[in-house]
């Protein structure tokens, strides 16, 4: 018989099972074990050790998806110490990060490590004039308006973000990408002394008590204006 | 079996919630990241590249810039440095982009199934094969005559392919139909001046401007060009400001505009403007011209034209005195509507009375002439189609245009059709004409072609690809020069050009040797295609009166019909739809109607005496009957019309053309006959009269307006000239002794901000088009909701122009706008135009009342709303005065390819929802980063919203309250500045500047 009690038990599991399913389902498929990954490193080792995929000496294995070409940020941006914006270009301009382009990448694979099985596949994708379909890491909600150029300009490293990539062979989501998170940053105090004193200069031009005496809007957020390292106000990144 | 418990079922359900919430928290899933093979040179992802060319909307032929976000369109600008538009683009403009991404367009090249109405694809070359044999064999059995081709006037390029196709082919048949052609006023000025042009209109340097019936603010040969002008004269600037008399039977939305609306018989133009002309000579004031022009108009007196034109002849007298006593002066033709049986003589009239009054030369100017190919007369149009009964068409080729809608049904095209072997359709959309055709060649879209213009003499204006064809489709340039190449021979042998790009390319050496005499072709083709065309000064053609004129007969036109049908029937062109070949645009479909507000309908406006003798009101359907045909329509009881005269929009009416307008409303041609002007053999609009009679049927007229009237309660405010004055005057002085002293709404933002972002718009200048409502939706991705939803008052429109009656709010001048047939003030409206926006005040009455924050003030001014915190209460909506919000109720549809068209800087809302007016924060955030990259504050100029930028009057200005020497600091100072609905204390960052009227006592 259903007592009360039961059908409160009943739920209360039935409501957890949705909700890990949901969240398991949610969890994208690039942040799920790597599974398949175990294949294709026994794949590359035996093809004679071009390179080593062994997961033991992989930073990051596991923890990232397997891409469709296996490429590492650690041997170009650590080894190599090839510029960020060498591949992703205008990412200082644009408010988006720009991925290379396929052709970018032969411009130095057409003779670097042409023999490579890995870069064999990046020759496969542009004759067969196909785009790389890479899984993509970050992302934030479609209602964020992000403009990555200008924190490049602001001097915020690309690690602050994105994590160590020069470390990492495989690339995984670092930071949570919560608005919580970004406004950890943002809430600093500024550091720009012009910007400060251009500040202080507007403030001195409206008084507290015109303003007051009118009684208008809440000003929790805007006291802050001019003098954090970046804005906290919602329009900034909500529009 | 226990019960429940309430507290338990609680804890249930509280716990399955807060399973749920779980699942909402977890992160998107994240989806692949493309990059490119090749990288484009001129495409960096995320930042916008702009296209310059021109659109095609309609023939005037304005300059564009095209905003293109990875590879796509997403918004259309008017080109700055354009001699047409400068700038500004309509509402039929904006909505080009709804053409590209039509998700009705035609896919792929159609072939009829042989006896029925069902099409089925076939391929380019298939297609091309079955018309390059038929072509064979008429031109080896000696019919190349039996080949007709009909297309629109346009002057360009693709014209002189035409002609020169054709010629090789060896057909003589080309027919030029241009929906609403302007060949009554070219036949005018052969038989006036003996010079078959259409001048410009110097609307800008008149200080009095009559019009005899043009659409010139809507319809008519270069809308945004004559707004333009228009604005220039009319706006009140330094305590002047010019005066317009709109002269007609119908207050159209030009007509809106006027000053003074002298309500004149339906036929009345000619012999008014006669009677003026007359006036002006027998007092003298047309000196030495008098002479030649008094044997014309002598007969004409005032007194004597009264009665047909239905004019008091004082009203007639004092009309004249003020043109000649008018610094400077014009006279516009009666235009489209105004166009019948004798539409060339009331030219004729209006030429006279121009000259007379010293205006040909000054503002009436020959030289910069419109180009325009000459359309075909109606007898010609006739002929075709009895040729086409006869079984003498074999191959009917239709481009860029539609003569199934825009032709009287009593012509027959349509049955005619069934009589051709062929008819081909280069339609890119399935419009009336294509849906009868037995093959279909889809053209591109103009956005997605190449192509030239010209405008106007001294104009030449470059069109280019500005995305990949997204369908099947192919140029019809293109598919004439195969079409060539497949016939061989000596067809094949004069066209040697591989594609149309590269016979448009070598069609502007020409050009270039016009323009830039002596330099490279390959600079000057670069430095053409980048500025959109080129362009250079005209001199001003001198004319002199014809002898011909002597033989213009005078007559008074004729109706059709007989007491029995005692309206005279108006077809206008629809502001929004044009011909209807924009019918298929939901954007415009939902725009509301200037004059009525209507969305998504057509209606018969008539006078309120009429709709009483009939015992109907708004929305009661009418049967209305002409000698020719008869149809049902919602009536629209309007102030703004004759008692003796009906009017239907044209445009709607569609059997086909896709879902948006597919059996909406009615098509007025047909009740008309296929009646021309005389002379010039335009088809004749204004010729029959109807009967109406109540069916007893209502229906819903979705109007987004409720009342026209704002209840004394001061939303619209008007003042005379000399309040006007006064109030500027003092403004000024208080300006001069504190020029940088801010307006109060400066204060409403954080202190160390330096912006409070305002607007002001000028009520003196708006003419109430609505191209901001549809710049609006382009650039905010607002959805379509459609005529249910609208009549719910659901539409999602952030930025709406209402219209209001008013009256002059000042004592000293209390009638001061005059209605010549005025009876009481109910049936002399003055019309003032009044966009409303979230006013972003400064006190709002939204953001105290929202329970979650979304909405609040940020510390540049802006009242913002943050969709993600939004949970749609709706208290901010209830709260507000300005009926400003709007809410999302359902998750609203953007069909493939519409989806396209979404700009990726502004979040596409969801069900749930509340949004509203942001004055464009996104191209705020996007001035603010440049100005940021160079270590700098946001200039004045720099910055400004969809709305202001398209502005054909340039009535809306967006700036800086903060920086007093703004130019919307400057406007906000003015001394006709008001908020709307002030009392309440919200301090509104929009400041209205009062319209100016001018009356008839000023004058």
């Amino acid at each position: 018989m259903l007592t009360p009690r039961r059908a409160f038990t009943i739920s209360l599991w039935g409501a957890a099972g949705v909700a890990l399913l949901a969240f398991v389902s949610q969890v994208p498929e690039s942040r799920r074990p790597a599974t398949g990954g175990a294949v294709l490193a026994a794949a590359a080792v035996a093809q004679g050790g071009q390179f080593s995929l062994d997961p033991d000496t992989l930073v990051g294995w596991g923890r990232g998806p397997v891409q469709p070409i296996f490429f590492s940020h650690r041997r170009h941006a650590g080894e190599y110490e090839i510029e960020c914006l060498y591949c992703h270009s205008n990412t200082d301009i644009s408010p988006w990060a720009s991925m290379p382009p396929v052709e970018l990448c032969l411009g130095c694979h057409r003779v670097v490590k042409a023999a490579s099985s890995e870069i064999a596949k990046l020759r496969g994708y542009a004759e067969r004039g196909e785009p790389i379909p890479w899984d993509r890491i970050y992302k934030v909600a479609d209602f964020v308006q992000f403009n990555h150029g200008r924190h490049v300009r602001a001097e915020v490293e690309c690690q602050e973000c994105h994590g160590e990539v020069e470390e990492y062979d495989v690339l995984w989501g670092w930071s949570p990408l919560t608005m919580g998170w970004c406004l950890e940053c943002h809430k600093e105090p500024g550091e720009d002394e012009a910007k400060l004193a251009a500040a202080a200069r507007n403030a001195a031009r409206y008084t507290e008590e015109g303003r007051e005496s009118h009684g208008l809007y809440p000003r929790s957020i805007d006291s802050q204006y001019g003098v954090l390292k970046g804005p906290i106000d919602c329009a900034a990144c909500h529009y | 079996m226990t019960e429940i418990k309430r507290r338990d079922f609680l804890k249930v359900l509280g716990l399955t919630g807060a399973g749920t919430g779980l699942v909402g928290c977890g992160q998107e899933p994240a989806k692949k990241l493309i990059p490119y093979l090749v990288q484009p040179e001129e495409i960096i992802p995320g930042i916008p590249t702009w296209y310059a060319s021109t659109c095609r909307e309609c023939p005037a032929g304005c300059g564009v810039h095209v905003k293109v976000r990875e590879g796509r369109p997403i918004k259309v600008e008017g080109n700055p440095y354009h001699p047409v538009n400068a700038g500004r683009l309509c509402a039929r403009g904006q909505a080009a982009l709804q053409g590209l991404y039509n998700p009705d367009r035609i896919t792929t090249p159609l072939r009829r199934l042989a006896g029925t109405g069902e099409f089925e694809p076939i391929d380019w070359d298939e297609a091309e094969a079955v018309l390059a044999g038929m072509l064979r064999t008429m031109r080896s059995e000696g019919r190349s005559d039996w080949l007709y081709l009909i297309t629109d006037g346009a002057a360009g390029t693709l014209d002189r392919l035409f002609d020169t196709w054709m010629g090789a082919v060896g057909s003589p048949n080309r027919v030029i139909h241009e929906s609403f052609d302007v060949e009554p006023l070219r036949e005018a000025n052969r038989l006036t001046f003996g010079v078959a042009e259409i001048p410009r209109y110097e609307i800008d340097g008149a200080e009095l401007v009559v019009s005899f019936g043009a659409g010139f603010l809507e319809t008519w040969v270069s809308p945004v060009q004559y707004a333009r002008g228009f604005s220039a004269s009319q706006t009140f600037r330094d305590g002047r400001a010019g005066r317009f008399i709109h002269i007609g039977p119908r207050l159209s939305l030009t007509g809106s505009n006027a000053d003074e609306w002298v309500a004149a018989g339906p036929t009345g133009a000619m012999l008014i403007a006669l009677a003026m002309a007359r006036v002006l000579v027998a007092e003298g004031r047309a000196g030495a011209r008098g002479a030649a022009v008094r044997p014309l108009v002598e007969p004409f007196t005032p007194e004597r034209v009264a009665e047909a034109a239905r004019l008091e002849a004082e009203t007639i007298e004092r009309l004249a005195h003020e043109f000649a006593d008018a610094r400077s002066s014009v006279a516009l033709p009666p235009g489209f509507e105004g166009t019948d049986r004798n539409a060339t003589a009331a030219h004729v009239a209006v030429n006279l009375l121009n000259y007379a009054a010293g205006n040909v030369g000054r503002t009436v100017r020959f030289g910069p002439n419109v180009v325009r190919r000459r359309a075909a007369r109606v007898a010609r149009m006739q002929e075709m189609v009895e040729t086409m009964r006869g079984g003498g068409v074999q191959m009917l080729l239709v481009h860029g245009s539609d003569p199934v809608h825009t032709t009287p049904a009593a012509l027959g095209f349509a049955d005619a059709l069934a009589s051709v072997e062929m008819v081909v359709s280069f339609s890119s959309c399935m419009d009336e004409t294509a849906a009868r055709a037995h093959l279909i060649l889809p053209d591109h879209t103009p956005l997605e072609s190449w192509g030239d213009h010209e405008p106007e003499v001294g104009v030449r204006t470059l069109m280019q690809p500005t995305i990949n064809p997204i369908f099947d489709t192919k140029s019809t340039g293109d598919v004439l020069l195969s079409l060539a190449a497949r016939l061989g021979g000596e067809v094949a042998g004069s066209f040697d050009w591989p594609e149309y790009r590269a016979y448009l390319r070598d069609s502007w050496q020409e050009v270039g040797r016009e323009f830039a005499p002596g330099s490279d072709f390959e600079v000057f083709w670069r430095g053409a295609l980048s500025a959109g065309g080129v362009w250079r000064q005209v001199g001003t053609q001198s004319v002199t009166l014809s002898p011909a004129v002597a033989g213009v007969s005078f007559d008074e036109p004729t109706l059709d019909g007989d007491a029995s049908t005692p309206y005279a029937l108006l077809t206008y062109p629809s502001p929004v739809l044009y011909d209807g070949r924009s019918a298929d645009r939901p954007w415009l479909q939902e725009l509301p109607d200037p004059v009525t507000k209507i969305v998504w309908n057509s209606w018969i406006e008539m006078h309120p005496e009429v709709a009483e003798r009939l015992g109907i009101g708004t929305g009661d359907v009418v049967a209305v009957s002409s000698p020719h045909g008869q149809l049902e329509v919602p009536a629209f009881v309007y102030h703004g019309i004759r008692p003796d005269t009906v009017a239907i929009p044209i445009g709607q009416g569609h059997e086909h053309l896709g879902r948006w307008a597919r059996g909406r409303g009615v098509n007025p041609l047909a009740l008309l006959p296929a009646a021309a002007d005389e002379a010039s053999g335009a088809s004749a609009w204004l010729s029959t009269q109807v009967a109406l009679a109540a069916t007893g049927v209502s229906v819903t007229l979705v109007s987004t307006q409720g009342s026209h009237d704002d209840l004394g309660r001061e939303i619209a405010e008007v003042v005379s000239v000399a309040a006007a004055a006064e109030a500027e005057e003092h403004a000024r002085e208080e300006i001069e002794r504190a020029p940088e002293a801010l307006v109060e709404a400066a204060e409403d933002a954080d202190p160390k901000s330096p912006y409070r972002w305002g607007m002001a718009i000028d009520l003196s200048s708006c003419i109430g088009c609505s191209a901001c409502v549809t710049a609006c939706y382009a650039e905010n991705n607002i959805p379509v909701v459609g005529a249910e939803l609208c009549a719910q008052g659901r539409e999602m429109a952030w930025l709406r122009v209402e219209s209001y009656y008013e009256h002059v709010a000042d004592g000293a001048h209390g009638n001061g706008h005059g209605v010549s047939q005025a009876a009481d003030d109910e049936s002399a409206p003055l019309v003032v135009h009044l966009p409303a926006l979230c006013q972003h005040c400064g006190n709002a009455p939204c953001e105290p009342v929202c329970p979650v924050y979304a909405t609040y003030h940020n510390p540049e001014g802006l009242n913002i709303q943050v969709y993600n915190r939004c949970v749609g209460t709706r208290y901010c909506s209830n709260n507000c005065p300005y009926k400003a919000r709007r809410f999302e109720w359902f998750d609203y549809e953007f069909p493939f390819p519409l989806n396209l068209q979404l700009n990726p800087d502004v979040t596409v809302r969801e069900k749930g929802v509340m949004e509203k007016c942001t004055f464009c924060v996104q191209r705020i955030m996007k001035a603010r980063n440049d100005a940021n990259a160079e270590g700098r504050d946001v200039r004045d100029g720099e910055v400004t919203t969809a709305c202001a930028q398209t502005c054909p009057a340039e009535a809306i200005v967006f700036g800086n309250l903060r920086d007093p020497n703004s130019r919307v600091s400057r406007l906000a100072r003015s001394g006709r500045a008001y908020h709307m609905l002030g009392e309440l204390n919200t301090r509104p960052a929009v400041t209205y500047l009062k319209a100016v009227s001018r009356g008839s006592e000023e004058a």
